[in-house]
């Protein structure tokens, strides 16, 4: 038996209908919103696309564009099957439903956007995540909240995180800073241009050539990927806690802290630096943070040796961010004050704790950042309802509380003239 | 959030870029195969796929002060693409850019099938931009730290 290129196609074609069937069946569930089951059709069309693609190719058609449509075909699969996986996962009732209304328009606030559809999900990954920019599924806002912690209110600020990787698509903040970056990163090379021609003999000849010379190029282009990789994640932290505060700070500590194990991704800051950035940006937003905070986080480890390549660019990108950072908390403040979203006040927070310690949901709170906020302080508070004999559980109570709080501050919103 | 921001979006250190810039190369490849063989005269990828290139040389152009600067990542892509076979490969990233914008003024006016070098030469690098493009793809796999449990 042979085979060729066409039994390739007939492969790509069956597994792509399979994967558009899986989706009608998908379909055939209940969810308890719509966005879900839009984001589904979506994706239907833009894998029936591919079929279409697929079905263009005939024996005569040149092999190596055959090959490598049935190579992007089945990217799409191997991309977009985790995202079914998500949308099945959003209709799970571990889910707190009772804080969609409000993320929703909270998203939509922030990016200026009132088409923004979100999704919200609770997935079997620890780390919340989000997907974005998915061509043909635009304004689509997909969170997802580790399963275990998915039904926890005190964990919304996190998607303050996500929301910011929408906000740097939307903004022209990545070619900026690219420019920055670029031109830093430049320097650095320059500064250590003994290293740099030890690890790369023969490349280039002088650091004139650094911007001209291709090949040169794409060795320092790396660098520049993984710092703009790095902004963003600095970032989006600044976003989360300049939208929620403290809350946000907590969040992150309760989920994250000390920090993980093992290798560093490339694109993220190292964990102890990304902290004290956190900080440093809460500080400038006026935001008071506990004592001891960075305390809870591990401390630097040295970046392996036996890489020295990656070492000297992990370095370098490290470097290119550092002088950035400023830049970076001015630039979230001013996207978060633009919007003009109603933030949160000591005074409303106040309000809400003093109900809370009342074991009553408040009322009047205003905006989602305060219930969240105050429910922190609840969490923290060693003395609640230390007196109360009725109370086993006081977690569980306190999440309970702050759920019916924002399905009070919803029902406000829905009756409001 | 700490390791996986942006799973799909894993993409998104080159946002509108190389998202499905892959995709698109290799369906503009498709289109103008079948325009060699006379099968369809279709080109909405074409196209779509010059209007985005177009964009990335602009992206790449602009600004004054380090014109070349702006956009590295879509340089290396396009340049990948345009040395992969070449006899020659260019060192210039001046070059690079003027090639890719030759190949975008191609893509941009209507092609037939009677100038079928050029259509094949032009097929050729749409399919090496697609493998750039893909090569260059972060996926969620590679993103994040690998589960010691998996394999």
């Amino acid at each position: 038996m042979t085979i060729n290129v066409m039994a390739l196609v007939n492969y790509s074609i069956r597994r792509t209908n399979s994967f558009i069937q899986e989706i009608e069946k998908i379909r055939e569930t209940d969810f308890p919103y719509q966005y879900s089951e839009e984001a589904l059709k979506l994706i239907k069309v833009l894998i029936e696309e591919q079929v279409k693609y697929l079905k263009s190719i005939g024996p005569n058609s040149n092999k190596e564009s055959s090959k490598q449509l049935c190579t992007t075909s089945l990217d799409a699969l191997a991309d977009f099957l985790p995202l079914l996986g998500f949308i099945i996962r959003s209709t799970n009732v571990r889910n707190g439903f009772e804080f969609y209304g409000p993320l929703l328009r909270l998203s939509r606030q922030v990016l200026g956007n009132s088409d923004i559809r979100l999704v919200i999900s609770s997935e079997w990954d620890y780390s919340p995540l989000t997907y974005q920019e998915i061509k043909g599924l635009k304004d689509f806002i997909f969170i997802g909240i580790p399963a275990t912690e998915s039904d926890n209110p005190l964990l919304i600020p996190l998607a303050g995180h996500e929301l910011g990787h929408h906000l740097w698509a939307n903004s022209t903040l990545n070619s900026k800073l690219k420019t920055s970056i670029t031109k830093e990163i430049i320097k650095l090379i320059e500064a250590r241009w003994k290293e740099f021609t030890n690890l790369y003999p023969n490349v280039i000849d002088s650091p004139e050539d650094l911007t001209t010379n291709f090949f040169a190029y794409e060795i320092w282009a790396t660098a520049v990927e993984w710092a703009i990789q790095q902004s963003t994640e600095l970032f989006c932290d600044f976003i989360g806690v300049n939208i929620f505060g403290e809350a946000y700070l907590h969040a992150f500590a309760y989920l994250l802290a000390p920090g993980m194990s093992g290798m560093r991704p490339v694109g993220y800051p190292e964990i102890n630096t990304r902290i004290k950035d956190l900080v440093l940006a809460a500080n400038e937003y006026g935001i008071k943070c506990t004592d001891g905070y960075i305390d809870l986080y591990n401390e630097v480890f040295d970046l392996d040796d036996s890489d020295s390549e990656k070492k000297f660019w992990l370095e370098l990108a490290d470097q290119a961010v550092k002088s950035i950072v400023p830049e970076l908390i001015k630039d979230a403040d001013s996207i978060v004050k633009k919007s003009k979203l109603i933030g949160f006040s000591e005074n409303k927070i106040n309000g809400i704790l003093a109900r809370f310690k009342m074991i009553v949901p408040a009322q009047n709170s205003e905006s989602l950042q305060n219930i969240l906020i105050a429910g922190w302080r609840a969490f923290h508070d060693a003395e609640l309802w230390k007196d109360v004999s009725k109370i086993t559980d006081r977690d569980s109570t306190l999440k309970e509380l702050i759920l019916k709080t924002i399905e009070v501050f919803e029902i406000e919103h829905l009756v409001k003239p | 959030m700490a390791t996986l921001s942006g799973a799909v979006a894993s993409l998104n250190a080159l946002p509108m870029f190389e998202f499905d810039l892959s995709s698109l190369a290799s369906r503009a490849a498709i289109e103008i195969d079948n325009l060699i063989l006379g099968q369809s005269k279709e080109q909405n990828s074409i196209k779509k796929l010059a209007k985005k290139l177009k964009e990335s040389i602009h992206d790449s152009y602009s600004g004054a002060e380090c014109r070349f600067l702006t956009n590295p990542t879509a340089v290396t892509i396009m340049g990948r693409a345009i040395n992969k076979g070449a006899p020659n490969k260019i060192s210039s990233v001046d070059e690079i850019i003027k090639q890719a914008q030759l190949i975008t003024d191609i893509l941009n006016k209507p092609m037939s099938s009677s100038d079928r070098p050029q259509l094949e030469e032009i097929r050729s690098f749409c399919i090496a931009l697609s493998i750039s493009a893909a090569s260059h793809r972060v996926s969620a796999v590679d993103k994040r730290p690998k589960h010691p449990f998996r394999k």
